[in-house]
């Protein structure tokens, strides 16, 4: 079936587009060029004036897996009050914080998105990751793998193995838990919690192990690089949201040596420690690192007011921060010798000093890094805020006078001390499609996603051109997912599964043969039946594995 | 046991209790050679012979699956329990109460709900099995006789042997608190055992808080145990690098919420100095992954009813027995694929049954339909009963003559009218 | 005056919650009856409702399958001639709600303000938390006639419960503050983790074991709290009360320092 798209304004940052208008042809679920024998469109749809994106692409969402679910189990308030039936072939579901698989899939599409990544899988639990994802409609999925705190690796980097082998052991365990890139939280710190060490900076030393957190940063982030992984190591720096931290994430920096890295959620490590509340804006500091280092990419994770949930696998912040609760409750999991994970309830509230700075510092970041192919749109979902609120985040970046409105409505003295109000800074459509699609697609090694030229894949968001971006990307127009029709003026007209993008990744026997023994051994448990393939991840028949094979470099 | 033949299946997963070991051997035929316990070697690896009926009667399975259906289409509030059954099963049993507007529960949540109530208002501070077997220096188990429904369980979470992480492991000391004997396994380990009257124990928690904080009732016993013993455990727990608190939901009776929420607190007040952390023994009839997959397919726990609003949730109201004690369900499908969800008597609803075994003695139900049994007879898989892990099962055997819960919910699924019903 | 008389027999238990004053209001006889129930029904497929002066609004009950009646509810009055069924006046922040009749479980749950007074006798979990809340009921009174079930006052925030027969086991536990008074007996492990609450009693507990004994004390306190208690209990404690009392602190388990008073 042929279909086109005629006469949008196109926005396709990896080629340059920046809306002119044109038209869209898809085939197959692919986008294909004009016909050559001029042949007519089965179905043509006339959107003369609208904007045209690829299909939107969440780098960082925690979407699914064990602690999504706990987060869900204590967030009961959420799904009370959001639920929704089934009706017309769409499943019933609730919650916006912690949203049930299928709302998460249905929401995503309704904003124009058709992917989004889970940053936090833990070993032990990838496969309870994949079962949910398996469970999330509309959008492509994939998942980072969480290293760094295992005791596997703890123990090789502490017994001095050498790279080669620290290599060979990621390539297997993203092979074996199906994720395309790998994620480390405060490194060494969940570990080290279980020693009952309370805090862990960069130039500290872990209980047990005594390892610098640099050291495992470092081996973690060339091993990334050697086994050919696209996705730079995906960093949770130490001492998240300890007012100081932003030297921490210089350090982290400096510490790779010129090794490509992805610091995430950004935002939560930017802060600096001065004034009367000893909380301040470092910013600046975090921006001007981003703008002069080339190897490094961020992304967000934006605060928002309102009720959420910090879901995190650092056990070590999570359960020092359990107090700050709103609700005042918690929960925190040592987990399998792999990692750990923390869930604490956050209402993030206007009139708070720190929040509306955290706020502030955020937005900052966002308009003092120069390059919009290096910082991607995150709230870090549900940690910062739902990603439902993607939309009027979108608004304060491309509205100055907005954003200036909403600073004069938050905390008087972090206003005060915010610089945001002097920066001018708006983004174009352009310069959004490149944090929300082509730079993420970019950064993950998608090659057929993230952007309209030929052989794409035809997933793309439509928008009626609205003064008010927010209004604009919370209802797009039309939404095709692998070339169908599946959202039109905002509602779900057809179900669809996407992908799971897995990375391909050779390693040699050896290392397998001992990791089965550690299992075995230490976990009591299986190698064999723990290993996800292919075969299983698609059993289902609705679930579909898109392997990409990686070009070892060492 | 039988003799190890050259096609014996290694890695096998056991369905039969919630630690699935996965270090079955069985032969092709599915008979256990090695690695099960009392409990799966129980089992026998024959195929049931099992006959589909409609009120007793013999049918053919599609006539039982058009039946199951056209009941189903009726129902105004039909009960989804029993939930005994791979994930799979799961989910397709969520996306029947989904489309039936029903309510689901699993056949034995009872004893989950007391640890999920706390959890949902208080939280958690839990640990995992692997780090049981490597950290834990000190284990103090509150639990009347858990070790006969899980066999393996010290093989499993604290084998003799090296840890990780203990130097000496040998001095690790175990504390079984209501247990009236210590399991086999563990004859020279340091095991103290511990008689207590556990419908006690939220006064017994309390108790042991108030002395790791250094404060003293002014009793000389709680729950049967003399004052100075219970300062010893206050002591070795506040002692120990890695204390693990271990308890078995279902003995605390039906306020046994107030218990688990006392070893919370008791959890809570160890860490602020050292390190200790909480395991629920694991439950059984794969409560664990019914959990899990209700709660990531509604965003609502067990205990849910898919109402013309969406899902609602109420962990009182919406328990497979008081929806029956209450008259609120007026039909009940019930799955039981595998061990630890027994069809309760009900007498005064229709009853689907679902089951790889025959229907219990009395009245047969409205519609039986016999199922395959998971990891046996279909590759499946598994929640692990801590609820972390799952685990791939490779199937044991050539496929039995069902069809997986999965294909049978498929099955009368598509058969379903779909039609506006209002149940709760 | 709004009356919804019970038909005979319901298909299946139903969910009265939206039948509050406020929502009633103003809405003609058809208007109510073509209400849409949350179980999917109809106010007139449940109720024969009949329409006077005035806004209080009455339910007239056959049995106890009519739960959430008053849930919610901010203002006004409504009165139960029967039983009501679970959760009545759960979540209630304001106006009167009495049950002529005897109360199912979950009366008052999660309640913030308001008047919640039941003739007869009360289930399970009275005035406790909504699932998954951190405290239970957190302003205004309940007061129940006859006996009530367990776990009464379920970590209880703020306000004053009253049961002037038995109450369960468990009464009181994890309360965090605010008065819970029995007059009747109690059954086992009342006040366990009780935090800063104040539970008074006429009659002492089986046994206190997480409390500190502190003998039988002047409590110059009862002095105010009494008379009032009175007042809303329609009793006279106060009359033969020298405002002593055998006072118990904790519970120590979780370093709480609440009160169980016995009056002497
Ligand atoms: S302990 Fe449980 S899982 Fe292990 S073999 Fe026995 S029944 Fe099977
Ligand atoms: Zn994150």
């Amino acid at each position: 079936m042929l279909t086109r798209l005629k006469g949008g304004r196109l926005y396709d940052p990896a080629h340059q587009v920046d809306g002119a208008t044109g038209d869209i042809w898809i085939e197959n679920g692919r986008i294909v060029a004009k016909p050559a024998n001029g042949a007519k469109p089965d179905v043509d749809h006339d959107i003369t004036g609208m904007v045209v994106m690829a299909g939107g692409i969440d780098i960082h969402s925690h979407i699914g897996g064990g602690k999504v679910n706990l987060a869900r189990a204590l967030m009961l308030e959420d799904h009370e009050t959001y639920k929704h039936a089934p009706q017309d072939g769409l499943r019933a579901g609730s919650g916006v914080a912690t949203p049930s698989t299928f709302s998460t899939g249905y929401r995503y599409a309704q904003m124009g998105y058709t992917a989004a990544f889970e940053p936090a899988v833990v070993i032990s639990n990838a496969r309870h990751a994949h079962l949910e994802m398996s469970d999330i409609p509309m959008i492509d999925k994939g998942g980072y793998l969480m290293l760094g705190n295992d005791d596997i690796l703890l123990q090789m980097l502490a017994s001095k193995r050498e790279q080669s082998a620290v290599n060979d052991y990621v390539a297997l365990m993203v092979q074996a838990t199906g994720c395309i890139g790998v994620k480390i939280v405060n490194p060494g710190g969940i570990s080290a919690f279980k020693f009952n060490q309370r805090n862990l900076g960069l130039d500290e030393d872990t209980a047990f192990y005594h390892l610098n957190p640099h050291r495992i940063v470092q081996s973690l982030a060339q091993a990334v690089h050697d086994i050919g992984l696209v996705h730079p190591l995906h960093i949770h720096c130490n001492n998240l949201g300890v007012p100081g931290n932003f030297q921490t994430t210089l350090d982290t920096v400096r510490a790779v040596e010129g090794l490509p890295i992805h610091l995430t959620h950004v935002q939560f490590h930017s802060y600096g420690a001065e004034g009367d509340r000893h909380f301040s804006s470092a910013a600046a500091h975090i921006a001007e690192m981003v703008n002069a280092t080339p190897n490094v990419n961020v992304d967000e994770g934006q605060s928002m007011f309102g009720q959420t949930v910090t879901a995190s696998g650092d056990t070590m912040t999570q359960f020092r921060n359990a107090g700050f609760g709103d609700p005042k409750k918690s929960i925190c999991m040592d987990i399998e010798c792999d990692g750990g994970c923390g869930l604490v309830p956050f209402n993030y509230k206007d009139k708070n000093f720190v929040n509306a700075l955290q706020w502030t510092i955020g937005l900052e970041l966002f308009l003092l890094v120069n390059d919009p192919w290096r910082i991607f749109l995150t709230t870090d979902h549900p940690n910062g805020a739902p990603f439902t609120t993607y939309p009027h985040l979108i608004r304060l970046l491309m509205d100055k006078t907005f954003r200036n409105e909403k600073l004069a409505g938050i905390n008087k003295h972090a206003a005060a001390a915010s610089t945001l109000g002097s920066i001018d800074r708006e983004y174009s459509l352009y310069e959004i499609a490149i944090l929300t699609r082509a730079g993420p697609s970019r950064i993950l090694g998608l090659k057929d996603r993230g952007h309209l030229g030929e052989g794409a894949a035809a997933d793309i968001a439509v928008y009626a051109p609205h003064a008010n971006a927010e209004t604009m990307f919370d209802t797009p127009k039309l939404v095709f997912k692998d070339g169908e029709l599946v959202v039109r003026d905002g509602q779900i007209v057809k179900t669809v599964w996407g992908a799971t993008h897995v990375a391909q990744c050779d390693f040699g026997h050896s290392i397998e043969k001992e990791v089965e023994k550690w299992f075995a051994t230490w976990k009591g448990t299986r190698f064999s039946n723990f290993v996800l393939s292919k075969d299983e991840l698609e059993a289902d028949g609705r679930s579909r594995w898109v392997g990409h094979n990686l070009a070892r470099r060492s | 046991m039988g003799v190890m033949s050259p096609d014996a299946k290694t890695d096998r997963v056991c369905p039969y209790c919630p630690l699935h070991c996965d270090d079955l051997i069985v032969s092709a035929q599915g008979e256990i050679l090695s690695g099960g316990c009392e409990i799966a070697c129980g089992h026998s690896s024959q195929i049931p012979l099992l006959q589909p009926t409609i009120a007793g009667q013999a049918v053919t399975r599609q006539q039982a699956e058009g039946e199951a259906a056209r009941l189903l289409g009726q129902a105004h509030a039909p009960l989804i329990s029993g939930l005994a059954c791979d994930v799979d099963g799961l989910r397709a049993a969520v996306a029947v109460a989904d489309q039936c507007r029903g309510f689901f529960d699993h056949g034995a949540s009872d004893g989950f709900f007391n640890g999920l109530r706390v959890l949902q208002r208080r939280g958690a501070l839990l640990t995992s099995p692997a780090e049981v077997r490597n950290r834990a220096d000190v284990l103090v188990v509150f639990a009347n006789q858990p070790w006969s429904r899980l066999p393996r369980f010290f093989d499993r979470y604290v084998p003799s042997g090296a840890q990780l992480f203990n130097d000496a492991p040998a001095n690790r000391k175990i504390v079984l608190i209501g247990g009236s004997h210590a399991p086999d396994p563990l004859d020279g380990a340091d095991v103290q055992v511990i008689p207590a009257d556990l419908s006690k124990a939220a006064e017994l928690a309390l108790v042991l808080g108030a002395l790791v904080a250094g404060r003293t009732p002014a009793v000389a016993s709680s729950a049967g145990i003399a004052i100075d013993t219970l300062k010893e455990i206050a002591q070795a727990l506040k002692a120990a690098s890695y204390g693990v608190v271990a308890w078995e939901n279902g003995d605390f009776g039906p306020h046994g919420d107030l218990a688990v929420e006392a070893l919370y607190d008791l959890i809570l007040t160890l860490n602020q100095t050292t390190r200790a952390a909480g395991l629920p023994l694991p439950p059984g009839g794969h409560v664990s992954g019914a959990h899990q997959v209700g709660l990531w397919q509604a965003g609502t726990p067990l205990r849910t009813c898919f109402t013309a609003e969406g899902p609602v949730y109420d962990s009182q109201l919406y328990s497979r027995a008081k929806l029956l004690a209450d008259g609120r369900a007026d039909l009940v499908l019930w799955i039981s694929a595998m061990p630890g969800a027994v069809l309760p008597k009900i007498d005064d609803l229709p009853v689907i049954l679902l089951s790889s075994t025959a229907p219990p003695d009395g009245p047969p139900p409205r519609v039986y339909i016999p199922v395959a049994t998971p990891s046996l007879d279909h590759d499946s898989v598994f929640f692990r009963g801590e609820g972390v892990v799952s685990l791939h099962a490779s199937r044991w055997r050539s496929p039995a003559p069902y069809l997986s819960v999965a294909e049978t919910l498929a099955q009368i699924s598509n058969q379903l009218p779909k039609g506006e019903q209002h149940p709760c | 005056m709004i009356v919804l008389t019970q038909k005979l027999t319901l298909p299946h238990r139903i969910d009265a919650g939206a039948l509050v004053p406020a929502a009633l209001a103003g809405l003609s006889l058809a208007q109510i009856e073509a209400l849409s129930l949350k179980t999917g029904l109809k106010v007139g497929d449940v109720f024969t409702v009949a329409k006077s002066d005035g806004d209080v609004v009455v339910f007239r009950t056959q049995d106890q399958a009519v739960d959430c009646i008053g849930e919610g509810m901010g203002e006004g009055e409504i009165r139960v001639e029967g039983p009501a069924g679970r959760y009545a006046g759960r979540s209630m922040s304001g106006g009167t709600l009495h049950i002529v009749g005897d109360a199912g479980d979950g009366a008052g749950q999660g309640k913030s303000g308001g008047l919640l007074v039941v003739a007869g006798k009360a289930g399970d979990f009275v005035g406790s938390a909504l699932p998954g809340r951190t405290s239970g009921v957190s302003g205004g009174v309940i007061l129940i006639k006859g006996s009530v079930g367990q776990r009464f006052g379920d970590r209880m925030r703020k306000g004053v419960m009253i049961a002037l027969g038995d109450a369960g086991d468990f009464c009181a536990a994890r309360a965090v503050a605010g008065t819970i008074w029995v007059r009747g007996r109690l059954g086992q492990a009342p006040a366990q983790g009780l935090k800063r609450a104040t539970l008074l009693l006429e009659h002492a507990p089986d046994a206190l074991p997480t409390f500190q004994d502190c003998g039988v004390v002047e409590m110059p306190v009862l002095r105010l709290l009494l008379p009032s208690l009175d007042r809303l209990a329609g009793t006279r404690v106060a009359d033969s009360s020298d405002y002593r009392a055998h006072r118990h602190l904790g519970c120590i388990g979780v370093d709480g320092r609440g009160e169980v008073l016995v009056l002497a």
